[in-house]
């Protein structure tokens, strides 16, 4: 049988103690479920292998610093005119996706970065341009504080992509892959060229519950 | 069933309630009776008492229906079981919802709803104590939330991918069925991974709307090479026509202990083949459509699960108790008796043992999404394509357009004749649904019907669901989803 010295048994029952004191306490978890405040620059709660909040945050941030750093777009003498939304993103991935979520926040970014080194065009909201400028030259209303021009802005860039992915899956460990691949060009409007091209990638890899394969 | 019609008692009790209740109101404006009013908090009190026995914390009838009243009448009795249920059963629950409201003509309702499916089935469910519960030995299988099978999952991916069709939405229609096929290559046979040859084709069928025409011609010549059967669509059509017949596969359970889940085909219908007729009048065309799925052969071609091998494992167990617990009883008692010995000591034991193994439980879980097709039909067609001949002349026909915008043509009026071979049936089907909102349009029928399904799903376990809700983690995740569907 094994002998133990008396102060290692008070140490023995000491921590048996201290254990069974603080059992509860250990197994008392966080059981609220209420809503909180996430980080949106931080990996959710829920998430699985496809492009998540975070991602975006990132994606522009990298996308900004790309686009910023390239002279033919940022350092004209009179700012580019720019169409930056969703209509010629193109999504070939396995992922349903609001594609405006993706071209909004980097538009929100890239304005913020510019501070005026580029005008954004806005073709989404042409009908409400359109209308405002019908009421001026009716005589409605007045011509506002910036004057009548002949015509709305002609753009001279737009921004064009493409998110494609690759999933994998191994069977035996239940892993599933997936490659994103966010992949956004700068298309001079007038001669068809690219200017720039940025391309943001995301590897993520996961395994559902055992219950679920 | 049974907690639908406890909750459909509930509901009646609570409109009897509110019925006193608005009497009570009505009475507000005269001098309030001190004595009546106490009498209706007491019956208040004991309505609230009676359903916590019976629903355990709830939600109870009163705050069930109360949600249940701002949606389409149809469809209350869906809703009404997505919010009682809550996260055990709200894949399932959506997914039988976005069926009935496609079916229907809610289509902003299928939307969320297929959306609230599919949001989960793409999430990890990591160290999920109800996924935990499930591998237990002593814990059903049905236990854990339900995700469905990979059939099942790929048809929630599908009719998400027609919705979006519905509305132009060619890039996301794509990613549905791209996600859907994902979900065939689960099966642990090799020969049967990615074998749904109708989801590759439609998305060819998305590429082409969407003017991807190298990716089109690759999805279609890929699901060409599954199913010889699917024909690669004239470059200029601009019609889908889909429809879906029968009944689908039927989960069942076999084995000593039920420990196995098994495939059986729905009930047999005579529907086997639909003639699709677009327009009226002159400008009238019917024809055949194409065999482009069997959900049985994709339901009973998976493999094995992994949690196949974990119910086999507590069915073994069960099998050893019980062999023991009789060797226990019979051989040792004998023993026992012919050594002197007490029998009784055996006895005892043989009995603990069988006790156990009766708590050991390695039944499969059998919910189901009951209103999928035995079989999908399609075929494509070129509309819109005759309006420019007037302006030909000469008796030269031009050729057509190669695509028209969403402003140059529309749906024509549509009707489906489903037959058995080459007999008409009198089986009206669901009123399609036809609609175009950009390049191309599609029309979706079905031979059956899912209104006249109950409103809860089969294959839930009411007994388990109930003490599920006891769970103070489980309630708050609970609550967390219906403060969301409120």
């Amino acid at each position: 049988m094994l002998k133990l010295r008396p102060v290692a048994k008070a140490a023995f029952l000491g921590v048996g103690l201290a254990v069974i004191a603080a059992g509860p306490a250990l197994a008392k978890k966080d059981r609220s479920h209420q809503a909180v405040d996430l980080d949106p620059d931080q990996r959710g709660v829920v998430s699985g292998v496809g492009i998540e909040g975070q991602d975006l945050g990132r994606m522009a941030d990298q996308m900004v610093r790309d686009l910023m750093a390239n002279p033919e777009i940022s350092n004209r003498a009179t700012p580019p005119r720019i169409i930056l939304d969703s209509s010629d993103l193109r999504n070939q991935s396995s992922q349903r996706i609001d594609k405006d979520i993706i071209t909004d926040e980097l538009r929100g970014k890239l304005m913020g970065a510019a501070r005026g080194k580029m005008r954004f065009v806005s073709r989404e909201f042409i009908a409400a341009v359109e209308q405002e400028r019908a009421l001026k030259r009716d005589g409605v209303v007045d011509s506002g504080t910036t004057g009548l021009t002949r015509a709305t802005a002609g753009a001279d860039y737009k921004l064009v992509g493409k998110i494609t992915s690759l999933d994998s899956r191994n069977n035996d460990t239940g892993m599933q892959e997936r490659l994103t691949v966010i992949s956004l060009e700068m298309l001079d409007l007038e001669y068809g060229t690219l200017v720039w091209n940025g391309t943001y990638k995301i590897r993520r890899a996961g395994a559902d519950d055992v219950v679920y394969r | 069933m049974k907690t639908i019609h406890r909750l459909a008692t509930g509901i009646a009790a609570f409109s009897l309630l509110s019925l006193a209740s608005a009497v009570v109101a009505q009475d507000a404006a005269a001098p309030v009776d001190p004595a009546a009013a106490k009498a209706a908090a007491k019956a208040r009190a004991k309505q609230v008492a009676a359903w916590k026995a019976q629903y355990g914390p709830g939600p109870y009838p009163d705050e069930v229906e109360t949600f249940a009243q701002g949606r389409q009448e149809e469809l209350r009795g869906y809703y009404r079981v997505l919010y009682y249920d809550g996260e055990h059963n709200a894949v399932l629950n959506y997914e039988r919802l976005g069926l009935l409201s496609m079916e229907l003509g809610y289509y902003g309702d299928a939307e969320k709803a297929f959306d609230g499916a599919l949001d989960r089935i793409e999430a990890f469910y990591n160290k999920d104590k109800q996924a935990e519960k499930a591998t237990s030995a002593t814990r059903l299988e049905v236990n854990k939330d339900f995700k469905g099978e990979p059939y099942e999952r790929a048809m929630a991916y599908y009719y998400r991918g027609l919705l979006y069709l519905r509305k132009g939405d060619y890039d996301n229609a794509r990613a549905s069925f791209k996600a859907a096929e994902y979900q065939d290559t689960v099966s642990g046979e090799e020969s049967f991974q990615s074998d749904f040859a109708l989801l590759t084709y439609l998305q060819g069928w998305a590429s082409q709307c969407a003017g991807d025409g190298s990716q089109a011609a690759d999805a279609f010549e890929q699901a060409a090479k599954i199913d010889p059967r699917l024909k690669v669509p004239g470059p200029n059509d601009n019609v889908l026509v889909l429809t879906e017949l029968g009944i689908g596969p039927v989960k069942a359970t076999d084995g000593q202990y039920q420990e196995k889940l098994v495939f059986r085909p729905g009930a047999a219908m005579p529907e086997n083949g639909a003639i699709v007729t677009l327009g009226a009048g002159k400008t009238t065309r019917a024809w055949p459509l194409t065999p482009a799925a069997d959900i049985y052969t994709q339901a009973s071609t998976r493999g094995g699960r992994a949690i196949d091998g974990i119910l086999d494992g507590k069915a073994q167990f069960k099998s050893g108790l019980e062999t023991t617990s009789a060797l226990a009883t019979t051989v040792g008692s004998s023993f026992a008796q012919q050594m002197g010995g007490n029998a009784l000591y055996a006895q005892g034991i043989g009995a603990a043992l069988s006790m156990f193994s009766k708590s050991v439980r390695p039944t499969a879980d059998t919910r189901m999404w009951d209103g999928l097709p035995s079989s999908i039909m399609v075929g494509t067609t070129r509309w819109g394509a005759a309006a420019p001949a007037a302006a030909a002349g000469k008796g030269k026909k031009p050729a057509p357009k190669a695509s028209l915008s969403a402003g140059e043509w529309s749906m024509p009026s549509v009707s489906m004749t489903y037959r058995q071979d080459d007999n008409a049936l009198d089986l009206t089907g669901t009123k399609p649904m036809a609609a175009s909102a950009g390049k191309c349009g599609i029309v979706w029928a079905r031979s059956r019907s899912v209104a006249s399904l109950p409103s809860e799903a089969p294959g839930n376990n009411a007994k388990i669901a109930l003490a599920r809700k006891r769970d103070k983690d489980v309630w708050a995740k609970d609550e967390a989803f219906r403060a969301k569907l409120r």
